[in-house]
């Protein structure tokens, strides 16, 4: 079960990239102003990612979809 | 007893006319002719091991995949193959190349609207689009193809060509594109990756031609290039169709392992995992 969680772009640089999904800050996907970034992980919740909010799949989905995730460039 | 000298895609050697090389990546056997290296594809033993076992999961947050460089780029008309499974309403990705410094130019297969899309754009800013009229995010599994003629578009689900509705359809394809850098599956990227697509895609192919609706019935059916048989929803061997690219999704020389996925024709348009789609026993 992948658990997703939101950090602020200016704690990138603390990302164990060994312990989440993504593998560097370069193909992080960043929020459309780029002040926030997703990370994901399976089993054990990172412990720099303690006291961040965790979310589901659905949930991150639902998150994903909204302005502040999506840009709205032509398409 | 002489032997082929071993190499890799990515580690090919020195070329001198003549020579052969065994690639070990894509267990193809390769030649120099003097300017370029030739590709004979394996006996199917790798590039096809008489089933269809896995394809790869896209979690729609973002997983894709990247080959890197634009497959294709030269083809003024073409055609793109695809399973798909989803249920997503979201506007994804199938297989997308585009300029991804920024936004000018882009050529990508998606879903819009629950139905297939093929969309292009020009430098100056035209969009090329032609959108199908099946539902294809019902939870089954879809075969999907968009083909270039070189002059229109035309699109395929499950062996049968859609009713368009269309927009400057006039056949744009990469070749007839500046600025392209790079072609992705499961993501549209241009100055950043989006569009993420939601659910399972296998055996993706591209050419650069027009492939028929014979042919496109038979890739539907499992058949052979040329056959008569074969069963509706039946992903085989694409082999004889001779793609550009061919991408198996976990059936190939990846053997559901790692974050490369092979390119299984003669081509070696290998792709990188980007995040984390994952193998799953699950296909059509």
């Amino acid at each position: 079960m992948r658990t997703y969680c939101i950090i602020n772009s200016d704690e990138v640089e603390s990302v164990d990239f060994n312990q989440v999904l993504q593998t560097s800050s370069d193909t992080l996907r960043y929020s459309v102003d780029g002040s926030q970034a997703l990370l994901k992980y399976e089993g054990t919740q990172p412990s720099f990612l303690e006291g961040k909010t965790q979310y589901t799949h659905s949930e991150i989905i639902a998150i994903l979809a909204t302005d502040e995730w999506t840009s709205d460039e032509p398409i | 007893m002489s032997t082929i000298t071993p190499t890799t895609s990515s580690t090919r050697p020195t070329g001198v006319q003549g020579r052969i090389a065994f690639e070990t990546d894509t267990k193809n056997i390769i030649v120099y002719d003097g300017a370029d290296w030739r590709g004979y594809a394996s006996d199917g033993v790798s590039g096809w091991s008489g089933s269809n076992t896995y394809s790869l999961n896209f979690d729609g947050t973002d997983d894709r995949l990247d080959a890197g460089s634009v497959v294709t780029p030269s083809a003024n008309s073409g055609t793109i193959s695809a399973w798909i499974k989803t249920t997503s309403t979201a506007y994804q990705a199938i297989v997308s190349t585009a300029d991804t410094s920024g936004i000018s130019t882009w050529g990508w297969m998606a879903v819009f609207n629950n139905k297939l899309r093929i969309t292009f754009r020009e430098s100056d800013g035209t969009i090329k689009t032609a959108d199908g009229s099946t539902a294809i995010n019902d939870g089954n599994w879809h075969h999907v193809v968009a083909v270039s003629s070189g002059t229109a578009y035309s699109l395929y689900v499950d062996g049968s060509a859609e009713t368009l509705t269309n927009s400057n359809n006039d056949g744009t394809w990469f070749g007839d594109l500046t600025s392209l850098t790079s072609t992705n599956i499961g993501s549209h990227v241009r100055s950043s990756a989006g569009n993420f697509f939601s659910g399972n895609i296998d055996e993706v192919a591209v050419w650069d031609s027009a492939l028929n609706s014979s042919q496109i019935t038979n890739i539907y059916k499992g058949e052979s290039n040329g056959g008569s048989g074969g069963t509706n929803g039946t992903p085989s061997n694409l082999l004889s169709f001779n793609p550009k690219a061919w991408w198996r999704m976990g059936d190939g020389a990846e053997a559901n392992s790692g974050t490369i996925i092979y390119d299984m024709s003669t081509f070696s348009n290998n792709m990188t995992m980007v995040s984390s789609p994952a193998y799953q026993s699950d296909t059509p």
